[in-house]
């Protein structure tokens, strides 16, 4: 079973600049910890753009939904944008069984998300 | 740990012929309730070891699931809300959204807190047939 991994891209051109963060593994009541303190740190970089790139992340429970939410509402207020790209399919099911796909930005195609983020293709 | 307890509850309700999104509803709700020990029931300074118990049982067409500690006897959560109450960002926090998630994915809950020796929930799920297969649990033989 894999452990609960985070990275992040960050887009070097300034505050506006997206960040991708990529969740592998699981987002759990454990897990969420480590997910909100890389995130805060993110907040505190001053990112408004967020691609959440949960394609490799097996499974979320209320905790990760709710961590999710606190984001969308911070970033929101900012003026800002959460995508979330691809979520695995049981991740989506989740998502989908207790009406979050109602919530979020869901987009299967990387170029939709990033377009939906104001960023610009790679050339 | 709760991904072991996840997948042993995730795989009991497979082997029972539980549909997928039924097997999911069942991780979810063990996973809810483990976290919710996790977080309450040896929290405050409670001593002793931290032991979560679960068991599982099939009683007829359904799975029954009981959980329990023996923390500090946590009363059960307020039974209100509904997911919709969820679903706006001007909310100050998500808390209680586990406990609904129990509600909403079990057919039936049940908790039992002792004061110091510990709180238990049952959870049971009902088995119905996946789309696609017939139900013949009610049919009788017919003669002519």
């Amino acid at each position: 079973m894999k452990p609960f991994e985070i990275e992040c891209v960050e887009s070097p051109s300034g505050p506006a600049a997206m960040v991708e963060v990529r969740v592998s593994g699981y987002l759990d009541a454990q897990t969420v910890i480590s997910f909100e303190h890389t995130i805060e740190q993110l907040l505190q970089r001053q990112h408004t753009r967020f691609l959440m790139d949960l394609g490799a992340l097996t499974y979320i429970s209320s905790a990760g939904i709710g961590a999710l939410m606190v984001l969308l509402q911070q970033l929101r207020r900012r003026e800002g944008e959460m995508v979330i790209l691809q979520p695995s399919p049981k991740v989506h099911k989740i998502l989908d069984l207790l009406g979050f796909t109602q919530i979020f930005r869901i987009l299967a195609d990387r170029e939709a998300a990033l377009a939906a983020l104001g960023q610009p293709l790679a050339t | 740990m709760l991904p072991i307890l996840r997948r042993f509850a995730g795989a009991a309700a497979e082997e029972l012929g539980f549909a997928p999104d039924d097997v999911i509803k069942i991780e979810m709700a063990v996973d809810e309730a483990c976290s919710n020990i996790i977080l309450h029931a040896y929290a405050h300074g409670v001593t002793g070891p931290q032991v979560i118990d679960l068991r599982l049982d099939t009683r007829g067409e359904a799975l029954a699931i009981s959980i329990r500690d023996r923390g500090r006897g946590r009363p059960a959560p307020a039974d209100g809300g509904t997911l919709a109450d969820y679903h706006t960002l001007d909310r100050a926090n998500y808390h209680g959204l586990g406990t609904l998630i129990i509600r909403q994915f079990m057919d039936e809950v049940r908790y039992e807190a002792e004061p110091g020796q510990g709180t238990s929930v049952t959870m049971i799920k009902h088995l119905r047939p996946p789309l696609g297969r017939p139900d013949f649990s009610s049919a009788r033989p017919v003669t002519c």
